[in-house]
């Protein structure tokens, strides 16, 4: 046992990545981010999503809009894992969503409500926690280890998730004592620090002030030059037209998809928000 | 023949486990002989008043038990308090009951009779709120008064009211063997299964969503952490029994969230809650002639009591800060 030096088994271990690795590395490349095809849901009454078709490209800014109840939030679920479509296929970068969620390739940043502020725990840990999907590939007895044992690689990857949103100095605050958008900027550095692929961000404009707005538009922007892609659910039509490379109109299926000018009729509009309340801020 | 083999399965089966725990438990009795001379060392470092009490082996047999399920019930409690689960810590206690009658008439440890009610009725607690509009509270209350019910009627039959008091309410000074050791052994998986999954279980408990987003298995973890419950409060059923042990789950890990911002933190503060309620509460019991389980829940008590007023998230700073806040404003 003793001459096996680290390198010994850091090799091993690059070797045992690449063997999983290569049949899905071709279909990675050309795969859609978000394919997703004949999918419906529900929760036991109704159905929430019906027959979805939704292809999202790699690499974009795509907000997913829609009134109260035309399943934002199931497509969510269905992406992370918290749900399963009765009907229909997922997939997430050519392969479907469990084996993308192990390599963690997809990352959640949740709404202010979904998290108990009350939670002892501190910035740097919730960042964190963006590691130990990481954590977990290392290995049968590493894994096992609660996340002080892990040092270098991991500690490095959230120090600079933390800086890209501009959290270091803050980074041993409980996370409740943060305003809402140094919340969301934590979440954020969270997803960054998990190295994901596909962001899914859950009203991530909500409650936020002018800087950290800025902030997080500055982050999305480099986080899609680097080629990751970002869904976004959001009622924030004004927004989502400025900045998004592309529009989702959901009720309960899709309504209407493409760039935001074509998508954003008041025709559209009508039909997804079925005559009702269309969100403030936006009338033409 | 092979028939021959499988019909005389059972038997060897048999033979095996009780050769097996014949073994297992002299180990067990070796371990416990080893904590229990470590544990009078410290002891005896107290002034002779305090001592007296545990020169006995009873005492000491108590003294251990007790400190193994203040721990453990501690660093458990700050689960139960992050998930808001006192209601299910309740419900798993008295579905225990059926459990341990159940167990008695078949002669096997109740230990195992009341680690399967429990898990079955958490189960049965899920199953029911899955698949039907009835909310989670609702079908606590349903499962757990049942079971409780179920087991009162069956012990009613077969066994004294002494029994039953020592299982509603504990029996520490009583404290066996076999029962010693089953409750460090159910001490040793629970911490250890804690440490091992401690990244699972934090994120669970904080941000489900982003658990599940990273590929862990959150029914797998959900139910886990139940059947830790569950496997913690049979432990515990000997120390306070079935009605107080839901106190130990929620009074330590309350007390500690009032004083930190931190889980692991949390888990040590809780921990040593529990084991100093232990340790006062049994010695109190045994000066003052009082019933032991409820003396350890009322110093827990305490504890919390000094904590809410005294800790940083307490009452008395709060009114401070509010009378400064005026008198500035």
């Amino acid at each position: 046992m003793q001459n096996v030096s680290p390198t010994m088994i850091e090799r091993t271990r690059d070797r045992l990545r690449t063997v999983r690795k290569p049949r899905t590395a071709a279909a990675e490349i050309h795969a859609p981010a978000v394919k997703a095809e004949n999918v419906s849901a529900t929760y036991g009454g109704p159905l929430v999503l019906r027959r979805l078709n939704l292809t999202l490209p790699r690499g974009e800014l795509i907000a997913v809009i829609g009134p109260n109840g035309a399943g934002k939030s199931t497509f969510f679920k269905l992406l992370s894992g918290v749900m399963r479509p009765n009907e229909g296929s997922i997939t997430v970068f050519g392969e479907p969503v469990r084996f993308q969620r192990k390599r963690s390739a997809i990352a959640y940043v949740p709404q202010e409500e979904q998290i108990d502020w009350d939670f002892p725990i501190s910035v740097w840990d919730v960042v964190l926690a963006g590691r130990f999907g990481r954590m977990r590939e290392e290995g049968v007895p590493r894994r096992f280890l609660p996340p002080g044992f892990f040092t270098n690689g991991h500690r490095t990857a959230v120090r600079d998730a933390l800086d890209a949103v501009d959290m270091l100095d803050l980074s041993r605050r409980p996370v409740g004592a943060l305003s809402g958008g140094q919340k969301k900027r934590v979440f954020l550095a969270r997803a960054l620090a998990q190295e994901a692929q596909l962001l899914l961000l859950d009203e991530p404009l909500a409650g936020v002030d002018g800087r950290s707005a800025e902030l997080i538009f500055d982050v999305f922007a480099r986080a899609r030059r680097e080629g990751r892609t970002l869904v976004l659910v959001t009622h924030d039509l004004a927004s989502a037209e400025k900045y998004a490379d592309r529009i989702a109109l959901l009720n309960r299926t899709v309504v209407a998809e493409g760039a935001p000018s074509s998508v954003l009729t008041m025709e559209n509009l009508a039909q997804a928000f079925e005559g009702g309340f269309i969100p403030a801020k936006y009338e033409k | 023949m092979s028939g021959g083999i499988f019909s005389d399965l059972p038997a060897r089966i048999g033979v095996l486990m009780v050769e097996e725990g014949g073994r297992l438990s002299q180990w067990g009795e070796v371990v416990v002989d080893f904590l229990i001379a470590c544990m009078m060392l410290v002891v005896n470092l107290f002034p002779d008043r305090i001592v007296e009490p545990f020169q006995y082996p009873f005492m000491q047999r108590a003294l251990l038990t007790s400190i193994l399920v203040g721990m453990v019930c501690g660093v458990l409690s700050c689960f139960v308090i992050l998930k808001r689960w006192a209601l299910l810590g309740d419900a798993i206690s008295h579905a225990v009951l059926p459990g341990v009658a159940i167990a008695y008439l078949l002669g096997l440890p109740f230990f195992i009779g009341a680690f399967a009610s429990g898990a079955l009725t958490s189960l049965g607690i899920g199953v029911i709120e899955r698949n039907t509009r009835i909310k989670e509270d609702a079908a606590m209350g349903i499962m757990f008064t049942a079971a409780f019910a179920l087991g009162v009627v069956i012990i009613s039959q077969i066994a004294t009211s002494t029994h039953l008091m020592h299982i509603l309410f504990g029996n520490v000074l009583g404290v066996r063997m076999p029962v010693l050791q089953l409750t460090l052994f159910a001490g040793i998986v629970t911490l250890f299964t804690v440490f091992l999954f401690y990244k699972e279980l934090l994120l669970y408990t904080f941000d489900p969503v982003q658990a599940s987003a990273l590929g862990m298995n959150t029914t797998f973890i959900h139910y886990g952490l139940m059947l830790l419950l569950t496997l913690t409060i049979v432990a515990s059923l000997e120390t306070v029994g079935i009605i107080l042990v839901v106190a130990m789950l929620i009074i330590p890990g309350a007390t500690a969230y009032l004083l930190v911002n931190s889980l692991p933190r949390m888990m040590l503060i809780a921990a040593a809650v529990g084991i100093f309620s232990a340790i006062a509460g049994l010695y109190l019991s045994f000066v003052y002639n009082i019933a032991s389980g409820g003396t350890i829940v009322i110093v827990a008590a305490g504890v919390f009591a000094l904590a809410f007023l005294f800790s940083p998230h307490g009452v008395l700073v709060k009114i401070l800060r509010h009378r400064t806040a005026v008198q500035e404003g």
